[in-house]
């Protein structure tokens, strides 16, 4: 937890102080994984809560499918994973850690299948504009959502940021002044790219 | 570009990224979707980017 309280100082102190306080819930999970061998997962909520096993569940699956259409190591060897009540974004990713946001969401399955996925695509830094990231973490947590439930997820950006009465880029910058798809309406591209042929 | 084209990009983007720790521009990440893309869709593909992205890397090099 030394590496989780830098990122929870700084952001959210009732967190960090409760880290401080050792007033948390932690579950820790190593997850043998093909490519990427043992990956310690962890878990950590400051309330307890009654869907804890469908989390780890979903968590242990989750980086398997994300694993294998990577198919490469993941990039790093343990995953932190903090539920906060008291975040701006619905999700964030560290670098150390990320936390998701359940002060809000009223569909829970929701937010942990799309969010868990999208945080830890993040761990993959290839490219630092805000386009490419955020497309690539939902584009991946669609995938996987698909892949393990057969249905879509719908994490919080791809809701909130990205207007749907729009179309293409021409239209966006038309119809929303000052908005700049590229940082703000990251997840069309990547999806209209794989559609190109069917 | 469909789901096989696509999968081949992306491995490729996000391999060659971690292994090598580089970060991609725009363009390097259109060539490298190019790159997989059949030849007879090249120009729907780049008609997305256009849409979707706001860039034409034809032309780059």
């Amino acid at each position: 937890m030394l590496t989780v309280l830098p990122g929870q100082a700084k952001s959210v102190p009732t967190d960090y102080q409760s880290l401080v306080d050792n007033r948390f819930y932690m579950e820790k999970i190593t997850e043998p994984l093909p490519l990427s061998g043992s990956v310690d997962l962890y878990l950590v909520r400051f309330l307890e809560h009654q869907t804890e096993s469908a989390t780890k569940t979903h968590l242990r699956s989750a980086v398997l499918a994300i694993e294998n259409y990577m198919d490469f190591p993941l990039p790093v060897k343990e995953i932190i994973m903090l539920f906060s009540t008291n975040i701006d974004a619905g999700g964030i990713n560290y670098g150390s850690h990320f936390t998701l946001d359940i002060s809000e969401d009223g569909s829970l399955p929701q937010l942990i299948k799309g969010g868990i996925v999208h945080e830890i695509t993040h761990f993959y830094l290839v490219m630092d504009t805000p386009w490419f990231a955020e497309g690539t973490a939902n584009f991946l947590a669609t995938q996987v959502g698909f892949e393990l439930y057969n249905q879509e997820v719908a994490p919080r950006s791809n809701r909130s940021s990205c207007p749907n009465d729009v179309i293409n880029i021409t239209e966006i910058a038309a119809a929303y002044p000052g908005y700049y798809p590229r940082t703000n309406c990251p997840p069309v591209l990547l999806p209209q790219l794989r559609r190109e042929n069917h | 570009m469909g789901d096989e084209p696509f999968q081949a990009a992306w491995r490729e983007i996000f391999q060659t990224g971690i292994e090598d720790n580089l970060k991609f521009t725009d363009a390097e990440i259109y060539q490298l979707f190019f790159k997989h893309t059949p030849t007879d869709h090249i120009t729907r593909v780049n008609r997305v980017f256009i849409n979707f992205h706001g860039g034409d890397f034809v032309a780059s090099p």
